[in-house]
């Protein structure tokens, strides 16, 4: 946190180096939450483009009320929530939207996972997407249950219940193969 | 991993590291967005400056380019009468039965993704990865079968592709699986220039070949210069083949190229490109039948 105040401090007095700061730290953990949500690395890259942009245009008058970290990758977030909002996609193709990548030609995703990890990484994409969310933010974004359910506006046991209910499906998944 | 075993362990452990040229391309964009904002003009805050995924499309190779659409770069000028133009260069391509490129990052002597397209026997294998973490994936179309093995395990998994994904795979090949840096006419820019390169100094040592440079800038949506890129391409001095291409990229005009990528083509026959994919996945089952190909018809 302080470290973040300091960056944000700053950014707002002009120093484009902090920006570059925050990006290179946290780039890669928003990439990969971004493409375990979207199973998709090049629509996953595009989010990331689209919320660093953002986030260079408005920082001046971003307050932030938690961490840096949380702000950005509840950016990722709401960003691919609107995506799917805005193709006016449904909740049931969103679930779906994973398995159709998974099934897809992606090279760069093949070259950068394990064959574990792309194991894994299928079956998360075969989730409900609230439960792939939860564990995704609880498990990569390394984001408490409470601040889910405050990021999302949900109980807390409702979190509880998606990330437990998750992970018992991922294993069945995952038993199946 | 064991089917649950450490599963949270697991997917903590997942890990995506972005490449350099998505790191250039989202800072350059974040940097003007920033200044912008900072000179208190429009923050442009939610307009998309320049899509990365499209901006890789342009600027990786992956695999085959016998399938890349006939006629493109008509509008690349020949500067002189040695100088072959691009769309020569292309129409051979197109005639290729067979191809196998193989893509490499700069300063790495193996290569990180290797496709053999063969037209006669309708199939398109990849090879993504290295060592025991490698992965290849077959595309065989007249068999409607995407077969998948993993080196790691020597596991082995057949699916039938889906119409959805044949639809998608041609997509591909179209957009983005060439060897060229655009696969439409219609994304070249206007203002790309094409020349034969005569000082090859510094250039890599390619015997019997002529060296050509495309070189073109990467504009934002505002019209601003966001990066500029060279391709290089070494083509046989005599039929043209394609034999090395070499992508490279930078930010500011006073700045020197970065080298990036770079292709080896080769052009094996068509049996190699069976015998590959049979070594790979395995003899194949007595009832199976043979692959569809062109008998004899080896280059």
């Amino acid at each position: 946190m302080p470290n973040d105040e300091r960056l944000i401090a700053q950014l707002k007095r002009g120093d484009k180096e902090a920006l570059r700061e925050i990006y290179m730290e946290y780039k890669d953990n928003l990439l990969t939450i971004a493409t375990s949500l979207l199973h998709d690395r090049n629509a996953a890259e595009d989010v990331l483009h689209d919320v660093f942009v953002s986030f260079a245009g408005s920082v001046r008058h971003i307050r932030l009320r938690g961490s840096l970290r949380n702000y950005l990758i509840a950016s990722v977030v709401n960003r691919i929530r609107d995506q799917f909002r805005k193709k006016k996609h449904h909740m049931v193709e969103l679930d779906n939207a994973g398995q159709i990548a998974a099934d897809s030609v992606d090279p760069e995703r093949f070259a950068e996972f394990s064959e574990e990890s792309r194991r894994l990484t299928d079956a998360l994409a075969r989730l409900p997407f609230e439960q792939r969310e939860t564990i995704v933010l609880h498990l990569n974004g390394r984001m408490k249950f409470k601040e889910i359910a405050q990021t999302q506006g949900i109980p807390i046991s409702t979190v509880q219940g998606r990330y437990r209910y998750g992970l018992d499906k991922l294993r069945a998944i995952l038993k199946e193969r | 991993m064991e089917p649950g075993d450490n599963l949270e362990r697991a997917i903590e452990q997942l890990h995506m590291r972005t490449r350099a040229e998505t790191d250039r391309s989202i800072l350059k964009d974040a940097f003007a967005a920033f200044l912008e904002s900072a000179s208190g003009g429009s923050t442009g805050i939610g307009v998309r400056r320049w899509p990365v995924a499209g901006l890789r499309r342009f600027a990786v190779p992956a695999a085959a380019a016998a399938a890349v659409v006939v006629g493109l770069f008509l509008f690349v000028g020949v500067p002189s009468d040695k100088t072959v133009s691009l769309s020569q260069i292309q129409s051979r391509l197109t005639k290729t039965d067979n191809i196998c490129i193989s893509t490499f990052r700069a300063g790495e002597a193996e290569p990180f993704r290797q496709v053999w397209a063969s037209t006669p026997l309708g199939v398109k294998l990849f090879k993504i990865g290295r060592g025991n973490q490698a992965q290849f994936t077959l595309w065989d179309v007249p068999r409607n079968a995407k077969k998948t093995k993993y080196v790691h395990s020597g596991y082995i998994q057949t699916e039938v592709i889906p119409q959805s994904m044949l639809a998608e795979l041609e997509r591909s090949e179209a957009e983005s699986f060439g060897l060229l840096p655009f696969a439409d006419a219609n994304d070249v820019p206007a203002d790309a220039e094409w020349a034969r390169l005569e000082d090859r100094e510094g250039a890599a040592d390619i015997p019997g070949t002529e060296v050509y440079d495309l070189t073109w800038a990467t504009k934002s949506a505002t019209g601003e210069i966001a990066m500029q890129n060279r391709w290089r391409l070494f083509a046989d001095g005599r039929s043209n083949m394609p034999k090395r291409a070499e992508w490279y990229a930078k930010l500011a005009p006073e700045d020197d190229y970065g080298f990036e990528l770079f292709a080896v083509v080769s052009y094996p026959t068509e049996s190699d490109i069976q015998n590959l994919v049979r070594s790979t996945f395995g003899p194949r089952p007595s009832d199976d039948p043979e692959y569809i190909g062109t008998p004899g018809a080896d280059r």
